[in-house]
């Protein structure tokens, strides 16, 4: 019998509004998942690296002394050796490390290929120190005094400006993420709000009748905001999980490539959350503003 | 119950519809609406079911003045009001039941009170068998018991119908007349726009006479004249 309560305006038959607005929704949405997911991977890249690095220093000996001599392995093997010995003094550091020559060629592996056997190519020699107080502004140039007193030329780098680089970067990529929500949003309302509008008027007669019936603004409000829950939520989900299976094998391709360097991306319950805002804000702010148009439109009626 | 002073309505910046149109209906009147075509017949059902506000004039329904009523009480007045439009409006997609349906969802009833009462009115109006059928494959007088159906069902305080039977053949057109004569009973206040002099002869209400505007409010016609006339 009589199972579901049918809509009382035949809103759904208006395909071509529907579909516009399905597929702004579906598009923009898949975009701004895609910049979220950018954002959330350089996030994540940054806090590995901060806590990688920060606490760290890491003193360079260059090959070229300060007069333009190539120096040998040997003696900068020396001047290291010198080096970790008078930081050793300094009650600042926790722990100085000499580094490897394997370990050195490890590190410039990237840039310069593989220099493994090539025992004869000048590498600079490198120290890590670990700081007991990472944020020791003055400990840290004091080590940097020291440094420059062993060797005038070798250089100590806390990797603070490197950071604040990547900070900036995740910030711009986050900035860029929420202004594509933005963009997605106002999308979606401008295209729902056209669309509602379009409908009012080709079901104004219908309306018009509900009205004398003695309808309600919300009453007939709801019979579009229902609508527009349906369809801008759904065409919301669907964009955002496409956008979240493009990260995912984006993330597998990137692994293919080996491109090491990115840490592998966590879809913790943090994440989700930041992919559900968009299409949460989609969805709530569409439904308000449908509403609005609606009720505006009521308004006049007597 | 409903009082018209002085009322005048004109659509945009059109002429004057109705001009000067007093009167008043009392609770549990019954009265006919007559008048040439164009005279403004349906115009004055707009008025009193609220599709229209008058351009002047005051209008007091329910003990309201409608002209200042908020929306909200608009609203609430209008849920005491069945219409049976001239062209039914019936709406096109959904089936007999859920167009007379729609006033009782519209109030917020129960869905099982509101399958009864179909149920029962669709009954009434002789289409038990069609509940299901969308209006476009149901004949014109089918269609118009569905309408009737649909105002009647709120158990509406005043019920205006313009040419409720005007689709009908004479039997059920005369079935339906008993109907509002039952309602009317029941405390209903009815208004009925109609051209249909037999009809109005018949049932012998007052009749309200519409002209270029201008109302005039004819008595019942004593019986004994009635006789004479037949
Ligand atoms: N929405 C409208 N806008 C402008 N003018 C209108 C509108 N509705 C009706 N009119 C005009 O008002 C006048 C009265 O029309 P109305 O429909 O009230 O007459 P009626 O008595 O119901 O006629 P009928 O017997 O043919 O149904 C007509 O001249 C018509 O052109
Ligand atoms: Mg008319």
């Amino acid at each position: 019998m009589a199972t579901k309560k049918p809509a009382d305006l035949a809103l759904e038959k208006d395909d071509v509004g529907t579909k516009f607005v399905t597929l702004v929704v579906i598009m923009m949405t898949a975009l701004a998942t895609l910049a979220m997911g950018g954002a959330l991977v350089v996030h994540s890249l940054r806090a590995s690296w901060v806590g990688e690095v920060s606490g760290h220093m890491t003193i360079e000996i260059p090959v070229t002394a300060a007069d333009g001599t190539v120096r040998e392995t040997e003696s900068l093997g020396i001047i290291a050796e010198q080096m970790r010995d008078a930081l050793s003094k300094d009650i600042d550091i926790d722990s100085v490390r000499l580094m490897s020559r394997s370990d050195v060629e490890k590190l410039v592996q990237p840039w310069l290929g593989d220099v493994a056997g090539t025992a004869d190519l000048p590498l600079p020699a490198l120290i890590a120190v670990r700081l007991k107080h990472p944020n020791d502004a003055q400990a840290i140039g004091e080590i940097a005094q020291t440094v420059k007193r062993v060797d005038p030329v070798a250089t100590s780098e806390t990797h603070q400006a490197w950071l604040a680089d990547l900070k900036r970067f995740s910030l711009v990529l986050l900035m860029a993420a929420l202004l594509m929500a933005a963009a997605t949003i106002a999308c979606s309302i401008l295209s729902v709000t056209g669309a509602v509008k379009a409908r009012l008027a080709a079901h104004h007669a219908d309306i018009d009748l509900l009205h004398v019936m003695g309808a309600t603004d919300n009453y007939i409000g709801g019979q579009f905001v229902r609508l527009v829950v349906k369809n801008v939520g759904r065409a919301a989900l669907i964009g955002t999980v496409a956008g979240m299976i493009a990260l995912k094998t984006g993330g597998l391709v990137a692994g293919e490539l080996q491109a090491a360097m990115l840490p592998a991306f966590r879809w913790d319950f943090t994440a989700l959350l930041w992919f559900a805002v968009c299409p949460a804000l989609v969805t709530g702010l569409s439904l308000l503003a449908a509403r609005f148009t609606v009720l505006r439109t009521l308004a006049v009626m007597p | 119950m409903i009082t018209f002073e002085h009322v005048g309505l004109r659509y945009n910046i059109g002429p004057e519809v109705l001009t000067d149109i007093t009167f008043t209906l009392e609770q549990g009147a019954f009265h006919f609406l007559s008048g040439p075509s164009g005279a403004g017949k349906t115009s004055l059902m707009k008025l009193l079911y609220l599709s229209q506000l008058p351009t002047r004039g005051s209008v007091q329904m329910f003990g309201q003045d409608v002209t200042i009523a908020t929306r909200a009480q608009r609203m609430m007045i209008r849920q005491r009001i069945g219409v049976v439009f001239q062209e039914f409006r019936l709406l096109p997609h959904l089936s007999a039941f859920d167009n007379v349906a729609l006033p009782l969802r519209i109030m917020g009833r129960k869905p099982h009170d509101i399958k009864n009462a179909c149920r029962e009115i669709l009954e009434w109006v002789g289409l038990a068998d069609h509940m299901h059928a969308r209006p476009e494959i149901l004949s014109g007088g089918q269609q118009q018991r569905v309408a009737i159906a649909r105002a009647v069902i709120g158990k509406p305080r005043l019920l205006l119908a313009d040419e409720p039977t005007g689709s009908l053949d004479d039997a059920t057109g005369y079935r339906i007349m008993s109907l509002f004569e039952q309602l009317n009973r029941m405390g209903t206040t009815i208004v009925i726009a109609t051209h249909n002099q037999q009809m109005m002869d018949h049932f012998n209400h007052p009749r309200l006479m519409l002209d270029k505007g201008n109302l005039a409010v004819q008595p019942p016609t004593p019986k004994a004249a009635l006789k004479a006339a037949h």
